[in-house]
């Protein structure tokens, strides 16, 4: 029992530098293949590529760590995108308004969906699907099918966000990292955290114990919500418009970052941190192919099968 | 005395299916009553029940002879009823404080409790502390249950369900899963509880379990009550009749009642 126990415990490590050293296999190889990769401000543009997708797949990895799964996150993201455009454009409220306007409705939407799933006892892989269509529909509807160009109408302070610096060190790269931190601290050390830990491992014996499982659900939900309007916000920051269709692929890359970094797919075991190391693996293996030139659907290949090769080493590593 | 538990007249369908009907039950301090009863005699009923697992369809109980709701599991531990489950109801997924403080985590002072944060710190110690008490070995208690063998992880259910003051406890099948030695110090454990006063409730389908911890029997068959027998004043035979054909033979205080008939 006791050397059982030793052994699981040493492939749950060997498990963690999996993906470590994968992501370290990537650069050493990546390096090697191009020079432009291995420089402060390429890797920097790592980051700053994969920040939209970094602030989905918080949410995510909190969602699939209660048991759950949210495919709204894209939809989420195209309605904060328009949404926000259409205020800049049309109203004279302040960029933070906007900012706060966007998270709340996202918040809102996350709730929506948690509250379905929870009160409902629905599976959340379809009512997050239904909600996903009926958010493309009303983020095109508010943008009449359009692209909304922001011109030079961006308020500096949206535009500071996917493009400023911090000293050196680019915004969306502060940004990635401080929200990072904060759900890593509350995951550890939150009875909040320790729920949506619980909740993917025995929601009954959470519900018996006597925690409200339908209001933690919502929780979560919300909160992936408004991670996702955050990620609208960045979007449009960078692409400097609102456009309807924004996100759209988004969400098997964000699935992929979370599951790639070895977050357990049916829930109950994982970490934002791992997340972090997923979400670079998909950012440099985007960025090399990049730098090599191949064209994007090369990327899409490639993507596709990093998840299924992560979802085959994580089966294997949890079968030992 | 007052019973600390009583149940009057409990009744419950699920559709059609009867599960029980019109069953009594009085448990005192100090005592260990086994609840004994073929498959499908509603011995997980009734205690689903006084847990607050689920709700009953007419009857009321009880506590310390005031009449009390349990319509959650939240009121049963309100009123310090615990139940360990069949299945333990543990989370693999977590370790050996995690589960035994779930859904009551110490937190931290002041900003702590705004925010919920947790003292892991002490809840690891408290965690020592009661499975040294116990006399529970787990080398690592930062292990994941799942990785615990099956004496350890019903220690862990145990020892969560004394944990916080319980004055009632429901065990569901305790040894069905263990080996001759862990059911030997399950069997002290429960002892050593019911010594301290505390009530306690045992579901069994093994006669030997019965009869070696409890001091009352109830046998339940087809959703209705047969009897309640002292240990003393009884035997196998007589309660394994009573669990197969549902009679209870005649007794002297029962004849004495029947013989005015």
């Amino acid at each position: 029992m006791v050397s059982q126990a030793l052994l699981r415990k040493t492939v749950g490590i060997a498990n963690r530098y999996i993906t470590l050293s994968g992501l370290l296999a990537l650069v050493l190889v990546s390096s090697l293949l191009s020079d432009a990769f291995l420089t402060l401000p390429n890797l920097f543009n790592i980051i700053r590529q994969i920040t939209i997708l970094g602030f989905m797949s918080l949410g995510m990895t909190l969602v699939i760590l209660s048991g759950g799964i949210d495919l709204s996150v894209g939809a989420i993201l195209a309605l904060s995108a328009v949404g926000s455009a259409q205020l800049i454009l049309e109203t004279d409220i302040s960029p933070y308004m906007v900012i706060l306007i966007m998270v709340l409705a996202g918040g809102l939407v996350g709730f929506c969906n948690g509250l379905i799933i929870a009160k409902g006892e629905a599976e959340p892989f379809l009512v997050t699907l239904g909600m996903h269509i009926i958010l493309r529909g009303v983020a095109f509807i508010i943008c009449n099918a359009r692209t909304l160009p922001l011109g030079d109408n961006t308020p500096p302070m949206i535009h500071f966000i996917a493009n400023g610096f911090v000293g050196p060190v680019p915004m969306p790269v502060v940004l990635i990292g401080v929200f990072y931190l904060i759900l890593a601290l509350i995951m550890y050390h939150t009875v909040f955290g320790r729920y949506i830990y619980a909740l993917g491992g025995n929601a009954e014996v959470v519900r018996l114990a006597g925690v409200s499982v339908v209001w933690m659900k919502v929780k979560v939900y919300t909160l992936s919500g408004m991670l996702s309007a955050m990620a609208g916000i960045i979007h449009i920051s960078r692409i400097n418009a609102g456009d309807p269709t924004a996100g759209d692929l988004k969400v098997l890359p964000v699935i992929a970052a979370v599951i790639i970094g070895g977050t357990r797919f049916i829930g109950g075991v994982g970490n934002v941190v791992y997340t972090v190391i997923g979400l670079l693996i998909v950012g440099v293996i985007n960025n090399i192919l990049n730098l090599l030139g191949a064209v994007y659907y090369i990327q899409m290949i490639a993507q596709g099968i990093t998840v299924i090769l992560a979802v085959i080493i994580s089966t294997v590593t949890a079968r030992r | 005395m007052t019973p600390i538990v009583q149940m009057k007249g409990i009744s419950k369908h699920f559709g059609g299916v009867e599960a029980l009907r019109d069953v009594d039950l009085a448990l005192y301090e100090g005592e260990v009553l086994g609840l004994v009863g073929d498959n499908g005699a509603g011995k997980s009923t009734l205690v689903n029940i006084l847990s607050g697992a689920i709700l009953s369809d007419s009857g009321e109980i009880l506590f310390r002879g005031e009449k009390v709701y349990i319509k959650h599991p939240r009121d049963a531990k309100r009123l310090g009823i615990e139940t360990i489950y069949q299945s333990l109801a543990l989370i693999d997924n977590l370790d050996v404080p995690a589960n035994v403080f779930i859904g009551r985590e110490i937190k931290r002072g002041s900003l702590g409790r705004i925010f919920r944060i947790m003292n892991r710190g002490e809840m690891e110690k408290k965690t020592r502390e009661l499975l040294d008490r116990l006399k529970i070995g787990i080398e690592s208690i930062r292990e994941r249950v799942g990785n615990l063998s099956g004496g350890q992880r019903q220690s862990v259910a145990i020892g969560r369900a004394i944990f916080f003051n319980a004055k009632v406890l429901i065990m569901d099948e305790p040894t069905a899963a263990l080996g001759v030695e862990e059911t030997e110090k399950v069997h002290n454990l429960v002892r050593h509880l019911r010594d301290r006063g505390l009530a306690i409730i045992v579901i069994s389908h093994n006669m030997n379990d019965i009869f070696e911890i409890s001091d009352k029997i109830m046998v339940l068959k087809t959703g209705k009550l047969v009897g309640v027998r002292k240990k003393a004043e009884t035997s196998m035979d007589e309660i394994l009749r009573m669990i197969i054909f549902g009679e209870p033979s005649p007794e002297p205080e029962q004849s004495q009642g029947s013989g005015n008939v």
